[in-house]
């Protein structure tokens, strides 16, 4: 198992991406690519080549779910976690992600001092099933 | 139905009364007959022995009347000193009525050696005959003591006789002769009384010597001297000689049966034999019970008659009663209590009758009126009520709210088997059903409606109906509105706590990287952080405020200060407030020429009202362009349009514009900014101010809103408070 580096953080509101790129590259250490839309993270994601993508869910245009779909047909994304960062987190809207095959949830709002853990954890355990 | 007979329980009634008595009459006949005979019987067994024993004794004493008269005449004798002929004729003369009294046959007078010496009847021959070989006369003479001889054949007379010898003493005991008197024993005799000692009773009289075989007399006096019939020959010396001293014999003659009583006469070796048919008893009888049957029958025919006629008289008013109760039943006579003026069984029946009559009348419109209130229940009910067949599942019947609640009228739903109306994908109906009749509990159903679309309801069912005729009642409550609003309200709880999380997201995250020092040595990065946290508390205010209002309107709660506002004066304060909005987004506003037109509303919730519908033309304008305000009198109101030429409303999305957190674009908010609510705000807002609030919008070609408010009051004076333009809080509804 390789060791985690490359993250693509897919969130619309720019606010809450600057915290989560300070929180992965500054606490974390890890090399983080910052997309605005889906639209932008499914551009980016071949030429990237991500290990984990951070998706948040309520995006205009398309939003998380319909981001995850076109994300899992692209052939880089064979073996890539897919992550939920988001603020809609009712017990039924999370059981929802993981059907729809996120490697997990991160619910908002986060603490950036643990979020590289938090990230990190759900990584391992993607990769030990 | 066929008319009972109500005749029969009285023919009943007699025939059984009637049976009862003619056995009755029978019977004691019987019985009476029967006791009749065997006391008669008795009576008769016990008159024959004392008709025997009388015999015996008549035939004792005569005999011994005669001896002590011979015995007299002896003594007589024996004086005179001796005995020959003319002392014979000598005491014969002198004794000739006693003698001819006691001894018709005559007596002879023998002497001591056994020689006739003199006769009181004249026999040729007798006298000089010696008679000594005679036993009788032989033991006589030498005994000294009078004998009585066995039935004998007179020697002389030729006819069958009995003597009776009385020896003739001397004082000294010696025998000098003998008299002895003659019984002829086929003419009268001494015997006459005892054979005709019968009571009436034709009986027959037998005197038996039994010694030697013989009879001595009879009824018939012809019998004397015959011998004894053998065994064989006579079933009655059968009997005497095995013993017997009573009993009945058959008689061949009679067809009937012999009485037959003897008793002996020891001393002669004798015995007295009474037989008497008994069939006298029963000719004696017949008549007895003859004379009874005929009363019986009279009384029987009496008892007949009475019972006949009483109970007519009392059948009477039962039949009238059954009849009334008939008529009563097939219509032609109105239910009534049954007049009857009687107290005995069939008053106390009839009474019994009118009561059950009224209490089932009382019950019948008891179940009428209960019927009545379902049936009105089952109509009007706002749930939606149908019966089922229990087994087949079928609608039997279904109320009027069904009809509207599935589409189908009453008619199509009828026999139309439930599950047809389950939609697809739900547990099977019997499973959904047996949910429905537990207890306090209901399941949930999705059913089809006629034309398309589904209802979704909360069913209880519960079984109804006669034993042999189960039914499911089900009662189906429409709860979409209710799974709707629910619906409404996660959604509504899942949007806030979204909006709220969000901004909440930035400001935390900023500070949490702040305090931990991360961001030391990088100000630029922080500075950039921080004034997004400020954005970010600034929404989050707003919501909160955009929340607060909603709550407020939507529990009545807003205070709203109606009163004349100058219309010119407002649009004013509105377009300074949003000026410098419309300047960042290169957007200018257009007012109407001044109108003095004045509204009657709350000032501050009316700048809230054009901020929000100002900023949002602001908004979806593009910049350089122009958001047009115009004013207008309709009748007693006045209305504002705010119109853009932005990108207008999708069509698809034109119905939700007045829903809470509703936006075209659903991340608009991010975009755009803004709540969510500005638009419900507003509508409430111009509601609760008594107006109208509407658009009309093309996407692509632009969007126009417009509030109707009130016309302000005639002889109410405008405000011109634009000193209560609202400040800050008043910015805060734009979307």
């Amino acid at each position: 198992m390789n060791k985690l580096e490359r993250i693509i953080h897919i969130e619309d509101d720019l606010s809450i991406q600057e915290v989560a790129r300070v929180a992965l590259e500054i606490v974390g250490g890890f090399t983080v690519k910052s997309c605005d839309s889906g639209a932008q993270g499914l551009a980016e994601t071949p030429a990237f080549n991500p290990q984990l993508v951070l998706l948040d869910v309520m995006m205009p245009g398309m939003d998380g779910p319909q981001t995850l779909t076109e994300l899992q047909k692209l052939p880089c994304m064979a073996n890539v976690p897919v992550v939920f960062m988001t603020a809609k987190a009712q017990t039924q809207e999370v059981s929802a992600y993981h059907q729809l095959g996120a490697a997990g949830v991160i619910i908002k709002p986060f603490d950036p001092m643990t979020l590289s853990e938090q990230i990190t954890e759900i990584w391992n355990t993607w990769h030990e099933q | 139905m066929k008319q009972p007979r109500y005749s029969r329980l009285a023919i009943k009634i007699l025939l059984l009364i009637l049976g009862a008595s003619l056995l009755e009459v029978l019977l004691s006949g019987l019985v009476t007959q029967h006791a009749l005979r065997t006391d008669m019987q008795n009576l008769l067994i016990e008159q024959q022995q004392r008709v025997n024993r009388n015999a015996v004794q008549l035939i004792d004493r005569e005999l011994d009347v005669r001896e002590q008269f011979l015995n007299t005449l002896a003594g007589q004798l024996a004086l005179s000193g001796q005995v020959d002929y003319a002392a014979s004729e000598q005491l014969i003369r002198s004794q000739r009525p006693g003698i001819d009294g006691y001894f018709p046959a005559g007596i002879l007078i023998l002497n001591t050696v056994g020689i006739a010496v003199g006769e009181s009847t004249r026999v040729e021959g007798r006298l000089g005959t010696n008679y000594a070989d005679r036993p009788h006369i032989k033991q006589a003479l030498s005994s000294g003591e009078p004998t009585i001889s066995k039935p004998i054949m007179g020697r002389t007379m030729r006819t069958p006789i009995l003597s009776i010898s009385a020896p003739v003493k001397r004082a000294n005991g010696e025998v000098v002769g003998l008299i002895a008197g003659v019984i002829e024993l086929e003419r009268e005799n001494l015997f006459d009384a005892a054979v005709n000692l019968t009571l009436g009773v034709p009986s027959r009289l037998y005197v038996m010597d039994t010694t030697h075989q013989i009879y001595v007399t009879s009824t018939d006096p012809h019998l004397a001297m015959q011998p004894l019939p053998s065994n064989e020959a006579s079933p009655l010396l059968a009997a005497l000689r095995s013993g017997e001293s009573m009993g009945l014999l058959a008689n061949a003659e009679t067809g009937g049966e012999d009485l037959f009583i003897a008793d002996g006469m020891p001393n002669l070796g004798w015995r007295v034999v009474s037989l008497t048919p008994m069939k006298q008893i029963t000719d004696k009888l017949d008549p007895i019970l003859a004379q009874k049957l005929v009363i019986g029958l009279v009384f029987f025919l009496l008892l007949s008659l009475a019972l006949i006629l009483l109970l007519r008289r009392a059948m009477r008013p039962l039949s009238s009663a059954a009849q009334q109760i008939t008529e009563m039943m097939d219509g032609s006579r109105p239910i009534q209590a049954i007049q009857i003026d009687r107290t005995d069984e069939v008053g106390y029946l009839v009474h019994a009758f009118n009561q059950l009559s009224e209490r089932q009348q009382e019950q019948a419109l008891e179940l009428q009126r209960e019927r009545d209130l379902l049936r009105s229940q089952f109509e009007q009910s706002s749930d939606a009520i149908v019966l089922l067949d229990i087994n087949s599942l079928q609608i039997l019947e279904a109320n009027p709210q069904s009809s509207r609640l599935l589409g189908y009228s009453a008619t199509n739903l009828r026999d139309r088997p439930f599950t047809e109306l389950l939609e697809a994908n739900q547990a099977p109906l019997p499973e959904l059903l047996k949910l429905a009749m537990t207890v306090n509990g209901h399941s949930n159903m999705a059913l089809l409606r006629q034309f398309g679309g589904v209802v979704h309801c909360e069913v209880t069912a519960a079984s109804v109906g006669l034993p042999d005729q189960r039914q499911l009642m089900l009662n189906l409550r429409d709860i979409s509105e209710r799974l709707r609003s629910e619906q409404l309200k996660n959604d509504f709880v899942s949007t806030v706590s979204h909006e709220l999380r969000t901004p909440l997201t930035s400001i935390y995250g900023t500070l949490r990287l702040v305090n931990s020092g991360v961001l030391n040595g990088r100000p630029e990065q922080a500075s950039s952080l921080l004034l997004a946290a400020e954005d970010n508390s600034q929404r989050l205010t707003e919501l909160i405020n955009d929340l607060l209002d909603i709550d407020k309107l939507e529990a009545g709660k807003l205070e709203l200060d109606l009163r004349p506002l100058d219309l010119d004066a407002q649009l004013q304060a509105a377009q300074r407030m949003l000026s410098a909005v419309a300047d960042d987004a290169g957007v200018s506003l257009q007012l109407p020429a001044p109108g003095k037109l004045s509204v009657q509303a709350d000032a501050q919730r009316l700048q809230q009202v054009l901020a929000n519908l100002l900023s949002n033309a602001i908004k979806f304008s593009p910049p350089g362009d122009v958001v047009t305000i115009e004013v207008e009198q309709v009748e007693q109101y006045i209305r504002l349009s705010v119109t853009d030429n932005g990108e207008g409303i999708p069509l698809a999305f034109q119905p939700n514009v007045f829903q809470r957190f509703a936006q075209a674009d659903a991340t608009a908010t991010r975009q755009r900014g803004g709540t969510g609510l500005g638009l419900a705000i507003t509508r409430s807002l111009v509601r609760a101010m008594n107006g109208r609030i509407g658009f009309s919008s093309m996407p692509g070609q632009g969007s126009c809103f417009w509030v109707s408010l009130p016309k302000a009051l005639p002889d109410s004076t405008p405000a011109h408070r634009t000193d209560r333009v609202p400040d800050s809080n008043g910015s805060k509804a734009h979307e």
